[in-house]
């Protein structure tokens, strides 16, 4: 009877196991099910696909435009994604501080963010307004990649909390994880005003540790609300704009194994930093795709840094298998697509009208003066 | 008198001492060495010095203010014949400034950036006698002080 039962219970783990099993493999999804197009842009230079991962959609007439700051000559280059349309450029208006970040409401309205503490409306190069941030607090504008400028209802800006990198990231680490990670401003009667501070670091990080590039942002216009991911977890924080009020969500994502934070100690060596990322898996973004009301998660999944190889070769986080996990409105998990290993790049994903652009440009299909992406439709 | 059971005895002993003292005598940096060597080869096809030379390596990632310090020392009067700079993938504005200098060599394809030479950020690696000696992360805390050690 003893051997029976026992019998039974080895069955039935065996079961779980393979039902579990089942159930991953059944909603993990091949790329190419999705693959619509592949478009190639002529950018006419190198120099702007530097920075891959603060590139920007712009709509006009129905046209998808990647927009790119280019700080050096003042202007924002418009490049078309669909060949029949021309790109073209509008130059910025000559303003003395550097110009941090940018958001377009149309041709003739653009909101520029600058170190000097103020935002400047916009009109080519006229300068039509300009915002002075003039309360008494620590604050000072500063740019971040993973927490650009947004604006919301024409405006209401939300960008990087200022405490970041020159003053504390550094030197105080544990306050910089104390503080929040964006500024909210709203303009009242031509003034920037604080309206909220928003999105927390995980408790883990208070405990003398840190994370690599910790978080990324988006914002959900339709329903008001900004959503931070975490690198290292999957946890999410949702942050209602009109409550003002936060909860953290634990995303389901049985594909992702939750990694520990570092040691404070290591924060100034990039090898083992480089290493501890091709290792570890990585939620490396959460954008929200406003056209189809859902979220993807993407996750780069931890490999082996080293290859046994007589060159003394590693792997680099652009080798890491790619996955998007797609979430609906509600934050719950529809289906898991994988792409092909060392073929994308994570940090370039754009949602346009016309699907998801993924960038092609990995260092092994790199072509110069060119910017290569796949459209893709999920759902 | 010593027989040759207690020789037979005593060879596992003798053997593992022999390894151990080879082992100690291995440079530092071997296995190092036999990266950057194969390396220099294939892309540059190039060897490694007898005599004392400084590798300035500027990978295609890691701080961009370490980047811009080295480069900076790159092109001034201190970078002496001894200095070889290594750069991976330079962008165009780079290339430009890098022409006319003949110990700057650009790895076009960034083969550096996948070794396992502790290139995540920008280092010097000091080679002497065919070998690697040193391999030293530069900052921009600590770049002023590398090049005042070369003066």
């Amino acid at each position: 009877m003893k051997f029976l039962n026992s019998l039974l219970i080895i069955f039935l783990a065996i079961l779980s196991i393979v039902s579990c099993k089942n159930k991953q493999d059944q909603i993990v999804q091949d790329y190419k099910t999705f693959l619509k197009d592949s478009i190639i842009i002529n950018t006419g230079k190198d120099d702007i696909k530097k920075f891959g991962s603060f590139f920007k959609i712009f709509i006009s007439q129905n046209i998808d435009y990647i927009t790119i700051l280019d700080r050096k000559q003042n202007l924002i280059t418009f490049l078309s994604i669909q060949k029949e349309y021309k790109n073209f450029e509008i130059k910025l208006p000559i303003i003395q501080n550097k110009i941090l970040d940018y958001k377009i409401i149309n041709k003739d309205s653009i909101f520029l963010l600058t170190d000097s503490n103020s935002i400047f409306l916009c009109n080519k190069e006229k300068i039509i307004q300009k915002y002075l941030l003039t309360c008494k607090t620590p604050y000072g504008i500063r740019f971040n990649l993973f927490s650009p400028l947004e604006v919301y209802k024409k405006k209401n800006f939300v960008f990087n909390y200022p405490l970041f990198g020159p003053l504390y990231y550094k030197t105080n680490l544990l306050k910089y994880y104390k503080s929040k990670i964006d500024l909210n401003l709203k303009i009242i009667n031509d003034k920037l005003i604080i309206d909220n501070v928003t999105g927390s670091f995980p408790p883990e990080l208070l405990k003398n540790t840190f994370n690599i590039f910790t978080y990324s942002r988006t914002l959900n216009f339709n329903a008001n609300k900004i959503i931070y991911s975490f690198r290292h977890s999957k946890n999410i924080e949702v942050v209602d704009l009109e409550t003002k009020k936060s909860k953290i969500i634990k995303l389901e994502a049985g594909i992702f194994a939750e990694n520990d934070t570092l040691p404070f100690s290591k924060i100034a060596d990039i090898n083992f930093k480089k290493k501890y990322t091709v290792e570890n898996d990585r939620f490396n973004g959460l954008i929200y795709d406003k056209y189809n009301n859902k979220y993807i998660r993407v996750l780069t999944k931890g490999i082996k840094y080293e290859n046994d190889d007589e060159d003394g070769t590693v792997n680099s986080v652009l080798d890491k298998p790619l996955y998007f996990l797609i979430y609906d409105e509600n934050f719950k998990l529809e289906k898991v697509i994988k792409f092909a290993e060392k073929k994308y790049c994570y940090w370039s994903i754009l949602v346009t009208s016309k699907g998801i652009l993924v960038s092609k440009d990995h260092p092994n299909n790199k072509e110069k003066n060119k910017m290569k992406y796949d459209l893709f439709k999920f759902y | 008198m010593i027989c040759l059971s207690s020789i037979k005895k005593a060879m596992p002993l003798l053997l593992i001492s022999l390894f151990a003292v080879i082992s100690c005598s291995e440079p530092k940096y071997a296995k190092e060495t036999g990266y950057f060597e194969n390396y220099l080869k294939q892309v540059f096809n190039k060897k490694i010095s007898s005599s004392k030379e400084y590798y300035f390596i500027i990978p295609n990632s890691g701080c961009m203010g370490c980047r811009k310090s080295v480069l900076n020392f790159m092109l001034g009067k201190d970078f002496n014949s001894k200095c070889i700079g290594i750069i991976s993938q330079p962008d165009d504005e780079t290339i430009n400034l890098i022409t006319n200098k003949k110990n700057i060599l650009v790895d076009e394809k960034g083969k550096i950036d996948r070794l396992n030479l502790q290139t995540a950020n920008t280092v010097l690696i000091i080679t002497e006698n065919e070998c690697i000696l040193e391999i030293i992360p530069i900052t921009v805390e600590n770049v002023d002080k590398i090049s005042q050690y070369l003066k």
